[in-house]
């Protein structure tokens, strides 16, 4: 299993992943350090509509922490399918299960590699936001990372989610299949949402106000909190249930490569 | 000629100690208090957690041990639930709410005046969120468990291991309780865990560091062998800090005096968690 993980990894060139994240992180954390958003720096001070005094520091430092959330899910998202489909393409599969590998191992060790690596972007994020925040001022930009850090797990665990549907789709039907089901879905949810501009009420995104979205959240603590608690929960049962799902499939599936 | 195992296990030591401490010299402002720090400025100190992790594999590197990530000598981070070792996630999940409500019913055995029917609300948590706060502390626990899992990648994945080839169980136990609490100095002379107001400050509260770090390390140490994987020590020592306890919330410790600088309440969750480990060592024994 170790070894499965391992070729993954570098299939996904890991190494040169760790590095880059590592040295990002080291520069964000030194920076951030001789950059504090506490200090009233000339130049970097304005004054926002509500007549509040923003340190751009602050606001630069919490997008570099925004990102990382965000690039984050993206590369979960992806990796959980590049790690299928760069065995297709380098037709590794049948080599590797003609190896003391079960189709077991070989499907687990998929699931496994993208719940590791969500753990691991998810605890750099954190560290991020730590180091975000232990310097910044008192400020706008300290509510709006907290209510982004609300919703930090339950945006991981939808990534996830949606992964744990692809998966399977990629596992079974190959590259080709899956995307077009894939691209059809996303092509779908474009359609409705273009209908929506057209035809639904727009005065609810007129209203939108990230004020109004905080203070929601602080007087929502409770659900969110249970949004927090039930995401993982749920986010646990159904990608086990992908996994089951995929194996079930996928064992009874006899071309390993797509020739 | 100096045992290798012995020459790597200083290595590590060395290099836990001196970068967490240099890191505590460089983040930790100067002159200022555990609770004078503001939150946020805590959970960027508390980083320093990473660093025992961060010296098992630059020790490695160093001595040229290898990054096995399976069995023996390895770093033990592989997962497995065969032999029922899911069983060790299981009670790394729920044992410490189980020791801290423990803790918590026993100080207020010892001390009834403790109870406070609204400390909650100086908590800052809501009464329905109370009732949530095991299972909060558990998910979050458990999600944001890398800080706990530097600590316990270095400690249970690297240093004990080593201390057990090297001496004795019980021995090792000793020593490698004694060394984490140390290792916690920085922060207890900044009055992280008891404040600085009690008598024998800051020795005493190194000294109560070092026994809570013996009787955790027991099953800590005692669950990572069991299972191969440093894991469900990681995952019990980020629960723990999250303090999964419902009692919690209605316990002041601001209304009794601190005796020798043991409060009612630490008294407590000692007297629990000392019960827990000599249950440990004694099913230990039996399955050795």
């Amino acid at each position: 299993m170790a070894g499965l993980l391992y070729k993954d990894f570098v299939a996904m060139r890991g190494k040169r992943f760790v590095l880059v994240i590592t040295i990002l992180t080291f520069v964000y954390i030194i920076f951030r350090m001789l950059f504090p958003g506490n200090s009233e720096l000339e130049g970097f001070m304005i004054r926002n509509e509500d007549g509040e005094t923003v340190n751009l520091i602050d606001s630069f430092f919490f997008i570099g922490e925004f990102y990382m959330l965000w690039f984050g899910c993206y590369f979960i998202n992806t990796w959980g399918q590049k790690i299928i489909t760069t065995d297709n393409k380098i037709k590794i599969r049948s080599y590797l299960l003609s190896m003391p590998f079960s189709k077991k191992n070989y499907v687990a060790s998929k699931y496994i590699f993208v719940a590791t690596f969500a753990y691991a972007i998810f605890s750099i994020y954190v560290i991020w936001h730590v180091v975000s925040l232990a310097f910044m001022g008192d400020s706008f930009n300290k509510d709006f990372s907290y209510f982004v850090t609300g919703f930090s797990i339950p945006l991981v665990c939808l990534t996830l989610f949606v992964t744990a549907i692809e998966m399977p789709m990629f596992l079974i039907w190959g590259k080709g299949k899956a995307m077009m089901v894939k691209v059809t879905i996303i092509m779908a949810i474009g359609i409705a949402a273009i209908g929506y501009v057209f035809f639904g009420n727009l005065n609810v995104f007129e209203q939108l106000d990230i004020w109004l979205l905080i203070k929601w959240a602080e007087a929502h603590e409770i659900e969110l909190t249970l949004l927090s608690v039930l995401s993982p929960m749920f986010t646990i049962l159904f990608y086990y249930l992908s996994y089951r799902i995929a194996l079930k499939f996928y064992e009874k599936k006899e071309e390993y490569d797509e020739y | 000629m100096m045992n290798i195992d012995k020459k790597r296990l200083i290595i590590y030591i060395a290099l836990s100690f001196g970068l967490t401490f240099l890191w505590y010299i460089i983040t930790v402002p100067k002159g200022q208090s555990w609770d004078e720090m503001s939150n946020e400025m805590q959970s960027f100190v508390a980083l320093g957690m990473l660093f025992p992790m961060i010296a098992h594999v630059l020790t490695r590197l160093i001595t040229k041990e290898g990054f096995a990530m399976t069995g023996e000598g390895s770093m033990m981070l592989g997962i497995s639930f065969k032999n029922c070792k899911w069983v060790y996630f299981v009670i790394a999940i729920l044992l410490p709410w189980v020791y801290m409500e423990f803790g918590n019913l026993i100080s207020l055995l010892i001390c009834p005046d403790m109870y406070d029917a609204e400390y909650y609300k100086t908590l800052e948590i809501d009464k329905n969120m109370l009732l949530l706060l095991p299972i909060n502390a558990i998910i979050s626990g458990t999600i944001i468990s890398f800080a706990a899992f530097g600590e316990e990648g270095g400690w249970r994945g690297y240093m004990m291991p080593k201390l057990m080839k090297l001496t004795s169980r019980h021995k090792a136990l000793l020593i490698g309780g004694i060394l984490w609490g140390v290792w916690h100095a920085p922060l207890t002379c900044i009055g992280h865990n008891f404040g600085t107001d009690y008598v024998g400050f800051p020795y005493l509260g190194i000294v109560k560091m070092c026994a809570f770090c013996i009787l955790l390390g027991v099953f800590l140490t005692y669950i990572t062998e069991k299972s191969g994987s440093v894991w469900p020590a990681a995952i019990m020592h980020a629960v723990n800090n999250a303090q999964p306890s419902i009692l919690r919330g209605y316990i002041n410790p601001d209304k009794v005096d601190v005796a020798l600088g043991i409060s009612p309440n630490w008294a407590g969750l000692l007297i629990s968690i000392f019960v827990v480990a000599v249950i440990f060592l004694v099913i230990w024994r039996k399955r050795t």
